[in-house]
């Protein structure tokens, strides 16, 4: 069994560094212009046989995604 | 791949992958928190495998953390996967040779499948699949050599396959 080690989590900037040069070798473009066109649907129900690497592009590109959440409201003064 | 806390269990759960993983290379996996309770592991950029052949091999696993109900604590639980070996096609493109995914949140299909190159649109249904049965057939059928002793990488796969089995609530 392994040694469960502390583990230490790659941040979000890193990620947006990792999915720019992953959508640039495979798709030839960046990863800005990506998470755009994903977030359009332009890659919606594309897959392996339209265009190779796109799914593990898409699955990368969900570390763009802003972490979801209540936003804090102020309170009303009474 | 369960633990007494949510940081437990994704860090249990990353130590199986990883080790699953280093039986065919050496290369480091980024662990990515994408939010509170949701994490990535991928490579970048994509390792090349010991084959007669040019080989790499993507990777990406997306998962979350929830409570154990059956056996108390935290488990992990996957939300979406792409295993894929990529080699170049008779033009010197590189293309998926065999590719295993289960995207439900990115495409109309959301069951797991199968794509083979050479019928690249046709979504072949399977179980789910472990990353252990995923290396275990690109050794055994695509002439992937293991870069570890062979009863070491044998006892790794079976023995987390093994774990995998025990903890995945759907196939």
């Amino acid at each position: 069994m392994p040694v469960a080690k502390k583990v230490t989590w790659v941040t979000r900037d890193q990620a947006m560094a990792l999915l720019d040069a992953r959508a640039r070798r495979v798709l030839k473009m960046s990863g800005d212009e990506f998470v755009a066109k994903w977030k359009a649907g332009h890659f919606k129900n594309m897959d392996s046989g339209d265009c190779p690497g796109v799914i593990g592009v898409a699955l990368l590109a969900s570390a763009s995604e802003k972490p979801r959440g209540r936003k804090k409201q102020k309170r009303r003064k009474r | 791949m369960a633990g007494k806390s949510k940081s437990d269990a994704k860090d249990d759960f990353c130590g199986f992958f990883k080790e699953s993983l280093s039986c065919i290379t050496d290369a480091y996996l980024h662990p990515i928190q994408i939010s509170d309770n949701r994490f990535l592991l991928t490579y970048e950029p994509l390792p090349a495998l010991f084959c007669a052949e040019q080989r790499t091999l993507s990777i990406t696993q997306l998962f979350t953390v929830c409570q154990d109900k059956a056996r108390g604590g935290y488990k992990v639980r996957t939300l979406q996967y792409d295993y894929s070996l990529n080699g170049p096609d008779e033009n010197g493109v590189w293309d998926e040779i065999v590719s295993y995914h289960w995207h439900p949140e990115e495409s109309a299909v959301r069951e797991p499948h199968l794509h083979v190159a050479c019928v690249p649109r046709i979504h072949f249904p399977t179980s789910r699949v472990s990353v252990e049965r995923f290396i275990r057939m690109l050794i055994d059928y695509y002439d992937i050599q293991p870069i570890l002793a062979d009863a070491v990488w044998k006892e790794i796969l079976e023995r987390n396959g093994r774990a995998f089995d025990a903890m995945a609530t759907w196939k």
